[in-house]
């Protein structure tokens, strides 16, 4: 039992990572990759603004808030002016900005090449068979609770409608006078956020680390293959998946296999199920 | 005019000439030293310190007159901690920058520039590396001023045995220093008569090492760490956050200040490591210790390897200075014959000098102790227990190998 939810931990934190990634696939339609970036930069500016003395939820929040604007920043500098030069120039780019961002962060990186965000979440107690901290519950309910509005978000409000107009056909909505660039400004703003969120989460499981966003990009890409890069909700879904299988396997396996689980997954899904577990694709072409 | 001018410019030609071969003093080659470390990286603390005494043991040099008439001079490249950043420098301290010698690297670099050092006939000085490797692969062009880690796994073992008799060992993949000592620790532990509870290997690559923790300490409240600083200080978060307590026995990899620095102290008296045990009285320690306060404003930390890295300059220094040249082969030859016995016992470079210039061998008697080469280029090493306290660690005594655990 105890596996199966530090699984849970580690899904929900993938679930909200991957979440942002695939909502920039669903509207940009390419992969990118300098997600997994912005989840360092959460992750850095919440120790930044916690050594400043903000308390840590007022920390995380605002870190979240400033990826998020870093990454609408770079989508208007770099991947807006690129949407009509193909979506292979949008991927290799985002490559580009990948890198950028590492070389930027180790550049400016001071003091050793870890940074633990010295919160304290009190002592683990016992929930049933399972050891808990406050600080884990707190994470898990963070992310299901990022989900759950991201959920509302796009289901309740104009601008989700909007959303989901511009990602079924942007052509259609422009015509119908949806304001693309500041819906495509506000997915942006959402997904980077997440990826800044995912990072703070990580944070404050363990701590902050110069490789954190190459870790986790790979493993948001699995995430995303299995959920089906079209499905935002099986996205999620993956990724809570992922994090239980990766959790469970290393009971009976090594840890060291951990890559192999996650892409052994992968493999395993694109040779069943290419189009992704939960994609919708199968079944809309059947509705037709 | 024309033909007078050409006269006296032959002339004054002929006299500069003739003065330079005859009475001018040639210029003497300054003694182009490397030091390739890792300032950055997991081995960042001990590569911040060991350059700092480094450049002590240059100061001094220097001071008492350098090498063969020159100066010395520290060429400084960072490795990144790593065996890859390792050949990266080389290429350019070597091949670009033309050093005598290179000093400061770590095992995963030492051994990936084994064949490398011989071939280009530089001599590698090793302070603090630990790998098993080395205790036979080296005394070509690559010499250590430490134990290996076939001596500190069976001292960590000897320290944990008195503790308990059952363990499990975590160990961090990929680095010789941490496989090193911890395959020399299980087979030890367990002819002291101990248990290896759980012998956990996971890659530092891990986004989380909870899973590895909650088996660990399954398996026992005592636990082995191998892991390098950057891994260990992400495990070690996860352990105080989680609050697993038990007992931790830390590799040298992990006995730095920053550690002992962890959750206010919530590591003192709960966590066990070894590390190099010097002699306080000796004058070369003295010495040392005294210059390197001045310098850097503290005193050697009994973690730092900082007298190793010390040593290893000046026991270059000595060698290129009784070869007569700056040439690494001929250096090579030396480094054993200042350093061992038979000799006048010198624990300063200046008074090395003295007795070379007077025609007598010398054996240096450094601040990490005696530095007797064996065949292997290998020297013996005397290790401390320590303990974090108060931001630091402090030895709580000295010990001494039991070989009938190797």
């Amino acid at each position: 039992m105890q596996f199966i939810y530090f699984g849970l931990i580690t899904g929900s934190v993938l679930a909200v990572a991957a979440a942002g990634f695939a909502m920039v696939r669903q509207l940009e339609g390419f992969l990118n990759i300098a997600h997994g970036q912005y989840l360092l930069l959460g992750g850095l500016f919440t120790a930044g603004f916690y050594k400043l003395g903000l308390n840590i939820f007022v920390a995380g929040f605002l870190a979240s808030v400033a990826v998020g604007l870093v990454g609408v920043a770079i989508a208007w500098m770099v991947f807006f002016p690129l949407r009509y030069k193909g979506l292979l120039s949008q991927f290799f780019s985002s490559i580009g900005v990948a890198f950028v961002v590492y070389g930027l962060v180790l550049a400016t990186w001071s003091g050793s090449g870890i940074k633990v965000i010295p919160a304290d979440f009190g002592r683990p107690f016992d929930l049933g068979s399972i050891s808990v901290t406050f600080g884990e519950l707190m994470i898990i309910g963070v992310s299901w609770l990022t989900v759950l509005m991201l959920h509302f978000f796009l289901t309740k409000t104009t601008m989700g409608v909007w959303i989901r107009a511009v990602a079924s056909n942007r052509e259609l909505a422009r015509v119908r006078s949806v304001p693309s660039d500041i819906v495509m400004s506000v997915v942006w703003f959402a997904a980077s956020a997440m990826a800044g969120l995912a990072g703070v989460l990580v944070g404050l499981l363990g701590s902050v680390h110069s490789e954190l966003g190459w870790q986790y990009i790979l493993t948001i890409l699995a995430v995303s293959v299995m959920g089906g890069v079209n499905n935002l909700y099986g996205v999620m879904a993956a990724g809570l998946i992922l994090g239980l299988v990766v959790d469970l396997s290393s009971v009976f396996i090594s840890s060291q296999y951990g890559t192999i689980v996650t892409f052994g997954a992968i493999i395993l899904t694109l040779i069943i199920r290419p189009q992704g577990l939960f994609s919708m694709q199968k079944r809309n072409e059947a509705g037709q | 005019m024309i033909v007078f001018n050409k006269w006296k410019a032959c002339v004054v030609a002929g006299g500069v000439a003739a003065l330079s071969a005859i009475g001018a003093p040639a210029m003497a080659e300054d003694f182009k030293v490397g030091i390739l470390t890792g300032l950055t990286g997991g081995y960042g603390p001990w590569g911040e310190a060991g350059l700092n005494a480094a450049r002590v043991a240059a100061e001094e040099i220097n001071a008492a007159g350098g090498v063969n008439g020159g100066v010395i001079e520290l060429i400084v490249a960072d490795n990144h901690s790593s065996a890859e950043g390792s050949v990266t420098g080389w290429r350019r301290l070597v091949e670009v920058r033309g050093v005598s010698a290179v000093a400061g690297l770590e095992s995963g670099g030492a051994i990936a520039l084994l064949d490398e050092a011989a071939a280009s006939q530089v001599p590698i000085m090793c302070p603090a590396c630990g790998t098993p490797k080395l205790a036979t692969l080296g005394g070509d062009y690559v010499w250590r001023l430490t134990g290996g880690d076939d001596d500190l796994g069976v001292i960590m073992a000897q320290i944990a045995l008195e503790k308990t008799k059952k363990i499990a060992v975590m160990t961090q993949l990929g680095l010789e220093a941490t496989e090193g000592i911890s395959d020399v620790f299980i087979p030890s532990f367990g002819s002291g008569g101990g248990e290896i509870a759980a012998n956990i290997r996971f890659s530092g690559d891990l986004a989380s090492f909870r899973g590895e923790l909650e088996r660990a300490f399954g398996a026992s409240e005592h636990v082995m760490i191998a892991t390098d600083l950057e891994v260990g200080t992400r495990l070690l978060t996860e352990y105080l956050r989680r609050d697993y307590g038990g007992t931790l026995y830390l590799i040298p990899e992990l006995i730095a200040n920053e550690v002992a620095a962890f959750g206010n102290g919530a590591l003192d008296g709960v966590a066990f490591g070894v590390s190099p045990s010097y002699d306080m009285e000796n004058p070369a320690f003295v010495n040392f210790a005294t210059a390197f306060n001045a310098k850097v404003g503290n005193d050697p930390s009994p973690a730092m390897y900082e007298p190793n890295y010390y040593d290893q300059i000046i026991v270059l220094a000595l060698a290129a200075q009784a070869a007569g040249s700056n040439e690494g082969a001929a250096i090579r030859d030396q480094l054993a014959n200042v350093s061992n016995a038979p000799g006048k016992v010198v624990y300063s470079f200046a008074d090395g000098l003295v007795a070379l210039n007077n025609g007598e061998e010398i054996a240096y008697y450094g601040a990490s102790g005696a530095v007797d080469f064996n065949e292997f280029g290998n020297v013996n090493s005397f290790y401390g227990e320590v303990t974090p306290s108060e931001g630091g660690w402090v030895e709580l005594r000295t010990v001494e190998l039991d070989t009938n655990l190797r």
